[in-house]
């Protein structure tokens, strides 16, 4: 027999299982053997901790390992192998007690466990339950409950203070007596939150797990580690990017501030203004009007520089009172170039970086491939170290807009680029030409020196200019002032096609009609047009923003809501487990690519888990939950309709009523992709909007639902778009059902198939038959109170695929009808032209 | 294989089936394999193909070839290539610039972000060059639009005597 049998049984005796921890601090034990010591315990020990440090269950008191435990449950004994005297160390126990209802030896895992005795202290449990808002989103509500034991015999005056409950996992099971122990459901898990002692009874107040969610999300901090960074920054979190996103604004790690170190050393005579370097580069890292900085007599002193001869020689601004010995000196350019903010972090981990390989080669732009895994139309790929774009995708077949150079073979990798685009801001670079990316434990961005001058368009300078060979100056007889034209760090070159003359020059000094160029000119002396580049440089106040993939865990792109949520309750609230099967369920429903990095904006606050589930389920009415087993699991609301659904008819339950709350809007505008605009540096999203005619026909209200959601995706927002219209297209009804204890297994999310004589006839279908989605459960020792709602009665009105031996509309049944889609005629958009009982039905959702 | 799908199966009134739907995944699935078949032996449009020749006698080169397209296509491949090196220097690259409006010098954009080019300095005799990236925001053609070859940078230390210039759209 099963739980489920069992519970239909009128007769059957319900029992109620309760396992709790509680700690103790241990120091006294007896050597057993070497580093093996022993204790006598009262209770079943379930771990050990040194200072906070789990110990490993060995097999055996005599085969320990250090930093192990063992218990014998026949000796009530407890072994321990340490590498000190256990009165050295911190170590705690952590025992499990067993409460029931009734006198009972059972399995202390209730599976196939060593017998223990499971104390009949139990006499109340509270209610237990989740619920969910209306719309079905959300995370449940944090619950609370309780558990009452006897104490009349004084079972916990040694126990009630001596061992440490607070915080402890507790868990609550209902079984069946007549069922095998196998059987016993799990109504509730969480900790203890406090106790309440009297001579008579104990109560223990319990939270379930959700509370967990309250954790912040783990993201690593800027620190000084990550380079030269704003201060602005320091202790901010990471980045945390789940699916893809368009222009992130990314964080310098290798700015100016102060300056920069000038490479080599330098000496100044006393009385002096001229600079002598040794392994210097002033042509390079020097330009006119830049101020450095020295240190005489341990205080800085500020000099500018008036000129550069060579990389060894320069001239500053004034005689100096105080020799300079070969120092270092910081360097303050007037102007930002290209040594400094090359370096741009995007995120504090590895971002999805798909590789897969050609098996044939169709012709040079197109591939089959071993896995088009992630790979999209659109997406810039590697291949051979030529960066081409992807035409298309079709199953394993790629077609790239150009031909890959050199003509690849098989076994080539294609690597998709994980930071897709790079903006200097409006300003787009290019792959490998002005930028590459480190892609380890974390994600930057380097920019190559020549970056800004790839992206600056050149200019014809319209006067004859005379170059000539070996010379560093280019002149003019016009009349013209280069200075209201060009700056030092800008770039000219001879306006000439032949190889060696049509080499750009970076302009070391500008004056009225004399162009210093901080390396010669090595074409053939001559007078003609010039062509100018004046350079934007990157500098700290610049924007910088990527389109890149999110985060990769184990190998693979988190990529979907239910791998996101999945990720946050595994790795940042810290649960060991969840149910596999609803998430995999859920991708399967919704495999939307997220847009959601965390936090939101550059230097942005820390966050907590609850708080970036909270923003995924809203973007796709997705739920966190837990399962009938009380295992955390997540789902996404859509109107597919099970082939088979829990019934409720009128002798499942003792009495119902409905509640109907009008949340109809015509006009639904949902905000997605946020972005940072490069042309002002303001957050900003995407949007997409929708109008429900049906509501403008039908109803005549006139409001608007608006709506962030952290889709990436536009042809998917306009889908959430239009669902927020459907579900807003109607009154949503709730149904509440006082209902009997074969209800006990029946969880949040699950689909009911109402059945009730006097539920009134719903829209489309004039039937009283409905389906709906639980919101909320609660469970006592006398029944179960559930809440039901329609969603605008989207399950009757959205047609579901049928199987292949449903009859067609004429000839099928009611419960047929409300479940199924059927082909509808062109004009009155019924399944039976000549009948209007399935108006408004048949919809896409 | 594709199987035609009878008129009966989507009468009104007929359940909206699973098999309706299967029926409907295969037939797409039959049609992308067929349509990639077809694309994969499309003939390729090869819309330069320039022989360059005695380059003494110019001292400027925009403007050397000019194409109107009487087709829609994207630009897949562009071949530079070089005869022999022979005492030859320096950089031979050339440009293809599009114009969508007119043959005014000032509305072609280069149709690369790095221009293919062949280093003399470093060539073998008949190499080709492989550097070439393009600028996606420019490769695909419209009907009436313009193509400009110019060459960019000539090698210096003697006269090229010919070199090969084609290039490809689909």
């Amino acid at each position: 027999m099963t739980f489920e049998e069992a519970a239909l049984l009128p007769r059957s005796e319900k029992i109620t299982l309760v396992t709790c921890n509680a700690v103790k601090i241990a120091k006294q034990f007896i050597v057993y053997s070497g580093d093996t010591y022993y204790r006598d315990v009262d209770f079943l020990v379930s771990g050990v901790k040194e200072s906070g440090t789990s110990f490993a269950q060995g097999s055996g008191k005599d085969s320990l390992n250090l930093s192990e435990f063992y218990f014998e449950p026949s000796e009530k004994r407890l072994y321990v192998r340490t590498s000190l005297s256990p009165v050295e160390l911190n170590i705690s126990i952590i025992f499990k007690l067993f409460f029931s209802n009734a006198p009972l030896i059972l399995p202390n895992d209730l599976a196939s466990g060593f017998d223990v005795e499971w104390l009949p202290y139990i006499t109340l449990i509270g209610s237990v339950g989740q619920s969910l808002d209306e719309e079905n989103t959300g995370i449940v509500l944090e619950s609370q409950s309780t558990v009452k034991f006897i104490n009349t015999d004084g079972y916990f005056d040694d126990i009630f203070d001596t061992l440490i409950f607070e915080n402890q996992p507790i868990q609550f099971y209902s079984w069946f007596s007549n069922v095998p122990i196998t059987e016993a459901r799990k109504i509730f898990e969480g900790v203890i939150e406090s106790k309440d002692f009297s001579t008579n009874d104990v109560t223990f107040k319990v939270k379930d797990l959700v509370y967990k969610l309250r954790n912040f999300v783990d993201l690593g901090l800027y620190s000084d580690s990550d380079g030269k960074i704003q201060d602005s920054l320091r202790d901010k979190p990471k980045r945390r990017i789940y699916g893809q996103v368009k222009q992130l604004q990314c964080a310098g790690v290798d700015m100016l501030l102060d300056g920069f170190t000038l490479t080599g050393t330098v000496t100044i005579a006393i009385g002096t203004n001229e600079m002598n370097g040794t392994g210097t580069s002033f042509l390079t890292q020097l330009s006119p009007g830049d101020e450095l900085i020295f240190l005489v007599a341990g205080q800085p002193v500020k000099v500018g520089v008036e000129s550069v001869t060579s990389d060894t020689v320069a001239v500053i601004s004034k005689l100096i009172e105080n020799s300079v010995l070969a120092q270092s000196p910081v360097v303050r350019p007037e102007r930002s170039f290209w040594n400094t903010d090359r370096v741009w972090h995007v995120a504090g981990h590895k971002l999805r970086e798909p590789l897969t390989t050609i098996t044939s080669v169709i012709s040079n732009n197109r591939f089959t491939l071993g896995s088009a895994l992630d790979l999209f139309d659109g997406d810039r790929v590697l291949i051979n170290d030529d960066t081409v774009t992807i035409r298309r995708i079709s199953d394993s077949i790629l077609v790239t807009e150009n031909a890959v150079s050199p003509s690849p073979i098989i076994t080539d990798v294609v690597r998709k680029i994980p930071i897709q685009k790079v903006f200097f801001g409006i300003k787009e670079m290019i792959y490998l030409r002005d930028w590459d990316y480190i892609n380890t434990t974390e994600s930057k961005i380097t920019f190559n020196s020549s970056a800004e001058f790839n992206i600056t368009d050149e200019r014809l300078l319209g006067v004859s200019c005379t170059f000539t060979n070996s010379s560093r100056s280019v002149t003019t007889s016009a009349v013209v002032d280069f200075r209201s034209i060009l700056r030092p760090r800008d770039y000219i070159r001879k306006n000439s096609i032949v190889s060696g003359e049509n080499v750009w020059h970076e302009i070391l000094e500008v004056k009225e009609q004399e162009i210093i160029l901080r390396s010669a000119f090595t074409g053939t002396t001559g007078s003609t047009t010039a062509l100018i580049k004046a350079v934007d440089y990157i500098n700290d106040d610049s924007l910088v923003t990527v389109n890149c993939l999110g985060i990769e865990s184990g190998g693979a792109w988190i990529k979907t809501p239910s791998d996101a949520v999945r990720h946050l309750i595994l790795n940042d609230a810290l649960f060991s487990s969840v149910n596999e099967d609803s998430f995999a369920k859920a991708r399967a429903d919704c495999e939307y690519i997220l847009s959601l990095p965390i936090p939101l904006s550059l230097a942005g606050s820390r966050s907590s888990v609850r708080d970036e589930i909270t923003k995924i389920n809203e973007s796709i009415f997705g739920s966190l939950y837990g399962d009938s087993s009380n295992s955390i699991s997540f789902s996404v609301l859509n109107s597919n309709k099970p082939e088979v659904s829990s019934i409720i008819r009128d002798d499942d339950i003792l009495s119902f009523d409905t509640v109907s709350n009008n949340k109809i809007a015509n006009q639904v505008k949902v905000n997605y992709r946020p972005f940072t605009d490069t042309s002002n540096g303001e957050d900003a999203t995407e949007s997409a909007s929708y109008n429900s005619g049906f509501v403008d026909e039908l109803v005549g209200i006139n409001r608007t639902i608006e709506r962030t959601i952290y889709i990436y995706e536009a042809d998917k927002a306009e889908i959430i778009a239009q669902r927020i219209a459907l579900f807003g297209s109607l009154s949503t009804t709730t149904v509440n059902i006082k209902a009997k204890m074969i209800f006990a297994l029946t969880s949040v999310n699950d689909k009911i198939f109402l059945s009730l004589d006097r539920l009134y006839k719903r829209f489309g279908g004039s039937d009283r038959r409905k389906i709906g989605t639980v919101t909320s459960v609660k469970k006592s020792e006398y029944g179960v109170d559930i809440a039901v709602t329609d969603l605008g009665n989207i399950y009757n009105r959205v047609p579901s695929i049928a199987p292949d031996a449903t009859l067609d509309y004429l000839g099928s049944s009611a419960d047929d009808k409300v479940q199924w889609g059927y082909i509808v005629d062109n004009d009155s958009l019924t399944p039976n032209a000549l009948s209007e009982e399935n108006l408004g039905c048949n919809i896409i959702g | 294989m594709f199987t035609a799908i009878s008129a009966l199966a989507i009468t009104v009134g007929s359940a909206i089936k699973k098999e309706l739907w299967d029926i409907i995944r295969v037939n797409f699935n039959n049609h992308e394999t067929r349509l990639n078949a077809v694309e994969s032996v499309l003939k390729k449009v090869p819309f330069i193909k320039f022989d360059l020749r005695n380059s003494a006698s110019f001292s400027a080169a925009t403007g050397l070839y000019y194409y109107e397209s009487d087709d829609t296509f994207t630009i897949t491949n562009v071949y530079l290539r070089i005869f022999e090196v022979g005492a030859l220097t320096g950089n031979f690259e050339i440009d293809i610039k599009k114009s969508v409006t007119d043959l005014d010098g000032v509305s072609f954009v280069s149709v690369f972000t790095t221009k293919p080019s062949v280093n003399l300095s470093t060539a073998s005799d008949y190499d080709g060059s492989i550097n070439q990236v393009f600028d996606v925001g420019q490769i695909n053609v419209a009907v009436g639009d313009f193509l400009r070859l110019d060459i960019t940078s000539m090698p210096a230390n003697g006269i090229m005597g010919k070199a090969m210039i084609t290039a490809y759209g689909e």
